[in-house]
């Protein structure tokens, strides 16, 4: 059993690092994707994903494939097209969803031209789909310094962050701006997108943050407990990936999303907290 | 010209034009033909072959990956306009299928003793330089097809350049017959030197096949690593076009090292190897050094 299970983890570098840049993801994602779902903003979450791609293919552009560049140059632009979509919808009071998805789309179409323009050099598939089985040490830097700053942050706002999620007039009332709250948020989602592209790619970096929230949201309705305990689904999902990658040739990136999404149908069904499995069984106890 | 009786006026005119328009073509050249090659080996070449005879354009340029080129509409264009069209040929354009004005099209690869691999078979013969003959003949031959003017010309520049060819691969092969057996192995980052490896009886092992497009898995990542440790293989090569995460990873995890950047499928402006023949025989220096170094 421990061959097959933790032996390639032990005799391969990669495979380890690969499991470590998942596990300082997962301390920190799925936080972040239970607001964003509390916010109904899970898809914006996506939007936000694709609009970091011109920011990484200018940083690319730039200096080649190096972590950091590409992480600032990704952190702009993501934080640019929230900026502008906050203020376009605040100022022509259109609405932010449309907002963002115009500027989304935007970033996006600008960040293809610049790889097309660049010539046809670019490790286009690596961006998309996230290198994960050759993260360096830079890259897991890069990932624990960003677990730690959200980890901190959202400890240190979480009281006016929270109450801004639920009931914002109370913080109008007592002269706060809820709306920094929520700007402090978003930059933090985009770290955490940028995280998930160095591992999983901007295709599915948002998967990370949501796929795993909504499992937990199907089990537990107590947030503390939630936040300790979806890291897990994240490790699970990444080690399957790791593993069928490793035994059965699999690209890793869709198995772990494709483990994350087995998990979230099992927890429709079977969930504690809303299982469709549970309704039926309540009814017929009622019944007699 | 209006045809007019030798009694107008006019004849004078017309025959002064008509001289001097003789005069003229006799001294120049027939007009230059117009050729696309689909990279810039295939370029340089041509323009080897051909002298100042021909206008050249690469669709892919240097430094540029090769396998993963979509054509844009300008490239398009300066398709349709040409008159030859030089690709390598052996399915590394798949995208040529689809453009109309196929009897342009020149398979430079035509004729060379090619390597099967899982029912493919690998275009990459330009990087050993036995087949560069039969590359130069290929499109010698096409350009005296469509100039006959300069056929001979043509030869002569082809049969010159094939004798650099023949120069180097007599040198190299005496060094490399002389390594040891073992010393003769080594990673690259796609699978593109299947030829040289088989003309150098060298073992190659490519991390990525001989499309650089395909996804790694860990499988194949692992497999490699447990190959390096136990073949003993101690060289790395990275290339000029493909991203060297998987290659530093592999250093880290075996005790290979990278035994320096070969070019694969385009010529390079990085290290100055900007021709067909100094991209050969940089290839076979920088791999017989790491070769003779290592141990």
């Amino acid at each position: 059993m421990y061959e097959i299970l933790i032996q390639p983890f032990v005799e391969y570098g990669f495979m380890f690092k690969s499991l470590l840049g998942c596990v300082l993801i997962s301390l920190c994602a799925p936080m972040l994707g239970l607001f964003l779902i509390l916010k109904k903003m899970s898809l914006t979450g996506d939007a936000i994903s694709h609009a970091i791609l011109p920011g990484v293919a200018i940083g690319y552009a730039v200096a080649g494939l190096s972590v950091t560049i590409m992480t600032l140059g990704g952190f702009i632009a993501g934080s640019l097209v929230i900026v502008l979509s906050g203020f376009v919808s605040r100022y022509t009071k259109k609405g932010e969803d449309s907002a963002l998805a115009v500027f989304y789309l935007i970033s996006l179409a600008l960040g293809i031209l610049i790889i097309s323009l660049n010539g046809s050099n670019i490790d286009l598939l690596s961006i998309l789909f996230g290198s994960l089985l050759t993260i360096n040490d830079e890259c897991l830097i890069l990932l624990s310094s960003i677990t730690l700053i959200t980890i901190v942050t959202m400890l240190v706002i979480r009281r006016p962050f929270i109450i801004d999620c639920i009931d914002p007039d109370f913080l109008i009332h007592n002269d706060i701006n809820g709306h920094h709250y929520h700007i402090i948020f978003m930059i933090l989602v985009v770290l955490n997108l940028i995280a998930g592209f160095q591992t999983i790619g901007t295709l599915m970096a948002v998967g990370l943050l949501i796929l795993p929230a909504a499992i937990i949201r199907l089990w537990l309705n107590n947030i503390v407990l939630s936040c300790l305990i979806s890291p897990l689904i994240v490790i699970i999902s990444c080690y399957c990936g790791l593993i069928a990658s490793f035994y059965y040739n699999y690209p890793t990136t869709p198995i772990i999303i494709l483990a994350l999404g087995l998990l979230y149908l099992i927890s429709v069904f079977l969930g504690t907290n809303g299982g469709i499995l549970w309704k039926y069984v309540r009814l017929k106890h009622l019944d007699s | 010209m209006e045809i007019r009786s030798i009694k107008t006026p006019g004849f004078i005119k017309s025959l002064f034009i008509a001289l001097l328009t003789l005069s003229v073509s006799f001294e120049s050249k027939a007009e230059d033909i117009n050729i696309v090659t689909t990279n810039t080996i295939l370029a340089d070449i041509t323009s080897e072959v051909t002298g100042k005879h021909a206008v050249i354009y690469s669709l892919v340029g240097y430094d540029e990956e090769v396998h993963a080129f979509n054509p844009k509409p300008s490239d398009l264009k300066k398709l349709k306009e040409a008159d030859i069209i030089i690709a390598n040929g052996k399915n590394l354009e798949g995208w040529l299928s689809r453009i109309d004005d196929k009897n342009k099209i020149v398979e430079a690869s035509k004729g060379i003793k090619s390597i099967k691999k899982d029912g493919y078979e690998d275009p990459h013969g330009w990087n050993s330089p036995y087949n560069a003959n039969i590359y130069i003949d290929n499109i010698a031959y096409a350009a005296c097809a469509k100039i006959p003017a300069y056929c001979n010309e043509f030869k002569d520049n082809a049969n010159k350049y094939k004798q650099t060819f023949n120069e180097l691969t007599i040198k190299y092969k005496q060094l490399y017959d002389a390594l040891p057996q073992e010393n003769k192995k080594a990673i690259t980052a796609h699978d593109a030197f299947g030829y040289l490896a088989r003309d150098f009886e060298i073992t190659f092992i490519p991390i990525k096949g001989v499309n650089e497009e395909t996804e790694i898995s860990a499988q194949i990542l692992a497999q490699i690593i447990k190959q390096i440790r136990e073949s003993g293989i101690k060289v790395i090569f990275i290339e000029n076009i493909s991203n060297t995460h998987f290659a530093e990873q592999l250093t880290k995890e075996t005790s290979a090292t990278i035994g320096g950047e070969l070019i694969s499928d385009s010529l390079s402006k990085k290290n100055s190897v900007d021709t067909y023949y100094k991209m050969v025989d940089y290839n076979l220096k920088t791999v017989y050094e790491a070769f003779s170094s290592a141990k």
